[in-house]
């Protein structure tokens, strides 16, 4: 079905974007000039943000992707993670450094 | 001739219901044409010249009430991108929209006397039931006979 007829959007291209990386409507409207015109179809473009969000739940029970406006975007999300990693391994590099000096 | 604002407001979704009946299946009709199904096609556009000859219809009785009927306002349209998904979009606007605004329209006229206008309506509802009989029939066909074989019966010759 056609989700928006003023940019003649259909259900998959959502869901082909959704899974290109958009994470709210206004990643959508960005993308593919959904909801930007007559705004009619805003519900059903919210509609399949929680479809893909339950499906991607459904694959994997960690998924961060928020769907509501102003979510953090799969960029930042993994920027996050790089961080924290990358935390982990300082620490551990620390107590390495630490347990060498003791031995010594 | 004054009538009440409340049947004027039910007269105006009625309206509405059936403007955007009138471009889906305006729309759809282009579209199957487009695909080559020029039965379907006939029949759409038969479909959108009705409502728009009951829209009509129903601007003038507005206008008699001393209502104006708004001609601005239009819903979503439910496009589908095959054959089934264009008869079921069709079908979900003859029972959520369309009938239900004549409904709504119907019982505010009769509980406020206006039995030409509740008679002008009722004539909209026989027709909306038609439209939801030959959508539901076309969908059946579908089922049983599977989808190659009907939209082979839709295929006709230009010459």
């Amino acid at each position: 079905m056609y989700v928006c007829n003023c940019a003649g959007v259909t259900e998959r291209d959502i869901h082909e974007a959704l899974d290109r990386g958009a994470r709210s409507v206004k990643d959508l409207r960005r993308e593919l000039n959904v909801a930007n015109d007559c705004c009619q179809c805003v519900c059903d473009v919210k509609r399949c943000l929680r479809e893909h969000q339950a499906m991607c739940q459904a694959v994997d029970p960690q998924f961060l992707g928020s769907h509501s406006v102003g979510a953090q975007t799969n960029q930042q999300v993994n920027q996050q993670a790089n961080q924290q990693a990358n935390q982990q391994v300082n620490q551990q590099a620390s107590n390495q450094s630490a347990l060498g000096r003791a031995a010594a | 001739m004054k009538a009440d604002r409340k049947i004027i407001a039910a007269l105006n979704l009625v309206l509405k219901s059936q403007l955007t009946g009138i471009n889906q299946y305006f729309l759809h009709a282009r579209m199957f044409a487009n695909w080559g199904f020029e039965g379907l096609n006939k029949a759409h556009y038969k479909t959108s010249i009705k409502l728009m000859k009951e829209s009509d219809k129903l601007i003038e009785r507005t206008l008699f009430l001393e209502g104006l009927p708004n001609l601005q306002s239009l819903g979503k349209l439910q496009i589908g991108e095959t054959v089934p998904e264009a008869f079921k979009g069709d079908l979900n606007y003859e029972l959520t929209s369309q009938h239900a605004a004549i409904e709504e329209a119907i019982k505010v006229s009769s509980s406020l006397h206006d039995f030409a206008t509740e008679e002008l309506l009722r004539g909209f509802m026989q027709s909306c039931e038609d439209n939801i009989d030959q959508l539901e029939t076309r969908l059946s066909l579908i089922d049983t006979m599977g989808l190659e074989n009907y939209l082979q019966t839709q295929v006709h010759d230009d010459d």
